[in-house]
């Protein structure tokens, strides 16, 4: 009788540890219930970054949305906050402390802009928040020491070296001049553009500053003509790239252009309506292909079935391996989920397909850049075309 | 050679834009002394109008052009008559007070017009086809853009279509009139409500004709508008606030030393250089190049 109270007993012992234990857990990390993990997203929903604002958080939602029409993770659903930053630093910073705070979210996946995203990046460190990031590919986001900032897709610095790699393939290329924005997304990447080009005993010609609003580019060609280069490095946003190439093609400038990932061929062929000032343009790309090419497919037909009124553009997934990394994570942690869990779940993903990226995604403790492998894209009989198959 | 005049075809034609959006301004500012900060959104407003009637609609160029100006005159006579008239003639605010709360109106204006352009435009970039099916035309070895050509020839005769009104049409001495002397303008029986609208209409339409003829070069998004404001402000700061063709000549000279500014300074200096001239000139020559000092009987 003794032996059988005293074995009730420390069962009910054991019982209440474990379920203070487990609602201390809840109460140390918030955002989670038996039923749902909550997110926090923000990105540049309005303003001149808005591109990367709607589209991208789309991409990554549709993953959301799939794995809760699927049962959710471990029982539970995702449940998502979003939040416009407009790519401007105050209210990014705005955005995560009320999703931190107010909102109480579990982690954060957002950011558009790297200067925006840099002072999001010290709460979220300090508050020991678990980030994926969304599109920002300033490196010193992901930069260690840092035990809570994922990155699933290109950093900036790497395109650099992607572009220099790529153009030391090229036939009669010696001399390199880069025109491009001089804001955070484009500074990022000429010191490891400049070395690359270095490293491939490539004359860099320096760097012909363009406005990310500029609506004219004759001074900038007109003096990039006059240094004769033999390839153009563009590291410059849409609208920028857009004026530039036309305004090239209308001043005879024909040369190699190759362009950062800020920009996509697809996009600015819209943009420019003509074929012709693009004849010469290649581009780096995250994405396995194309956006025609069979492994973009399902991504696509994904972004259909939810967001069927969205563009399928190449903004469109760039959100989306953070997504399946942030869900392979949370079905790894398993049921007793805590960020502590999370963060350690996401340093051990190794060799998981990036799904649209050219990249499969390897984490590791002290290095958070899932992504280090891009491919290029170029123009083929007006047609976008992806050059060989990834590129590092 | 070929080098400059391209330079010099190229920054005539944005010249030629920054004029004909700082006679919006100055238009406005003569008649009722409001700097109007939502100008470079009707600039906006106008091109997206020729998008509609253009592209989705599928109307001629000239006709979408008609369209669009038409539209920017209605524009501008509503945002007249709902936003500015019942704030500029509320007695119950001190004239300071009205001064400042009309300036913030047109601030508000601004904000909001950019927001609603929003909502259908989202924030992805279009293009308005330009004018012409050729893009370019070669005179020897210069290229010069047809869009840029239809620019200057536009803005030279709307130049002098505009002084004609002024000097000679009744509508145009009534504006004068009220802008010189508002109380002699309403003991004569001039009816100064309809001045203003017809004064904001008109600006309308030259920051409306700036931003079709503009469209086909810069692309169009609900921003377009807020870059061409602070060029048209400077433009007619260069110029001075008091006279039509003095903006002209202010813009055309802010687009020529501007981008050969550029092409053998600094092109990373370009855009700065419309604040530069707005503050230079207001520190030393605050009438601008051709306007005249205002003698004020105190």
């Amino acid at each position: 009788m003794k032996s059988t109270l005293a074995s009730c007993m420390a069962a009910l012992a054991l019982a209440a540890s474990a379920a203070m234990t487990s609602g201390s857990a809840r109460a140390a990390d918030p955002g989670i219930t038996d039923t749902t993990i909550k997110i926090g997203m923000m990105g540049s929903l309005t303003g001149p970054a808005a591109l990367w604002g709607w589209p991208t958080i789309n991409g990554a939602r549709m993953i959301y949305d799939k794995i809760n029409d699927e049962g959710g993770i471990n029982g539970r659903k995702i449940e998502l906050v979003i939040e416009d930053d407009q790519c401007q630093a105050p209210l990014a910073l705005a955005a995560a402390k009320k999703l931190i705070s107010r909102d109480e979210v579990f982690m954060l996946h957002g950011g558009s802009c790297t200067g925006a995203v840099l002072p999001v990046r010290d709460v979220a460190l300090k508050e020991k928040i678990p980030m994926m990031v969304l599109v920002a590919t300033g490196d010193e986001i992901v930069a260690q020491p840092n035990g809570y900032i994922y990155r699933a897709f290109l950093p900036g610095s790497y395109d650099g070296k992607i572009i220099a790699d790529f153009l030391a393939t090229a036939p009669n290329v010696k001399k390199v001049i880069a025109v491009g924005n001089t804001d955070a997304i484009a500074n990022v990447r000429y010191p490891v553009l400049e070395a690359s080009l270095k490293d491939n005993k490539l004359e860099y010609l320096g760097l012909e500053p363009i406005e990310v609003e500029a609506t004219d580019a004759t001074a900038q060609v007109l003096k990039v003509k006059s240094q004769n280069p033999d390839a153009i490095v563009l590291v410059a946003r849409p609208e920028a790239s857009a004026v530039f190439l036309k305004d090239a093609a209308k001043l005879g400038l024909d040369v190699p252009v190759v362009g950062a990932t800020v920009v996509d061929l697809q996009d600015l062929l819209d943009r420019i309506g003509d074929p012709k000032p693009m004849a010469n343009m290649h581009v780096v790309s995250f994405y396995k292909s194309p956006l025609d090419g069979a492994p973009m497919a399902p991504w696509i037909d994904l972004l259909k079935k939810y967001y069927p009124k969205d563009k399928v553009q190449a903004a469109a997934f760039y959100g989306t391996s953070g997504a399946i990394a942030v869900v392979e994570a949370l079905k790894r942690v398993g049921p007793d989920l805590t960020r502590e869990k999370f963060v350690k779940a996401m340093s051990e993903i190794k060799g998981l397909d990036g799904g649209p990226m050219a990249c499969t995604l390897n984490f590791a403790a002290d290095d958070h850049e899932g992504c280090k492998t891009g491919s290029v894209w170029g123009m083929r009989d007006g047609k976008v075309t992806a050059i060989g198959e990834s590129w590092k | 050679m070929m080098e400059i005049a391209t330079l010099l075809s190229v920054g005539v034609s944005n010249g030629c834009l920054y004029g004909l959006v700082g006679l919006g301004l100055v238009l406005v500012y003569n008649a009722q002394g409001i700097p109007n900060f939502a100008h470079g959104e009707l600039f906006m407003a106008t091109a997206f109008a020729a998008y509609v009637a253009n592209v989705i609609l599928g109307i001629p160029y000239a006709l979408s052009f008609l369209i669009a100006i038409a539209f920017a005159a209605v524009l501008g006579m509503l945002v007249e008559f709902l936003a500015i008239r019942p704030i500029s003639t509320n007695r119950a605010l001190g004239r300071a007070s009205t001064d400042v709360a009309v300036v913030l109106s047109t601030v508000g204006l601004m904000i909001t017009i950019k927001g609603l352009a929003r909502i259908p435009w989202g924030d992805s970039v279009r293009k308005l086809p330009g004018a012409f099916s050729t893009e370019t035309v070669t005179i020897g070895s210069l290229v010069i853009s047809t869009q840029r050509l239809l620019i200057i020839v536009v803005a030279a005769v709307l130049t002098v279509c505009i002084s004609l009104f002024f000097a000679r049409t009744s509508l145009g001495k009534k504006m004068r009139a009220t802008s010189q002397n508002i109380t002699g303008a309403k003991l004569i029986g001039i009816n100064t409500g309809h001045i203003y609208s017809a004064t904001w209409g008109l600006a309308a339409v030259c920051g409306g004709i700036a931003g079709v003829l503009a469209a086909p070069i810069i692309f169009l998004h609900p921003d377009m508008g807020t870059r061409m404001l602070l060029k048209g402000f400077a433009a007619a700061c260069l110029g001075g606030f008091g006279s039509v063709s003095g903006v002209f000549v202010g813009g055309i000279l802010m687009g020529i030393v501007e981008i050969f500014f550029g092409r053998y300074l600094a092109t990373s200096m370009m855009d700065i250089f419309a604040p530069i001239i707005i503050i230079v000139v207001l520190l030393f020559r605050p009438q601008g190049l051709f306007g005249a000092r205002r003698a004020v009987r105190v």
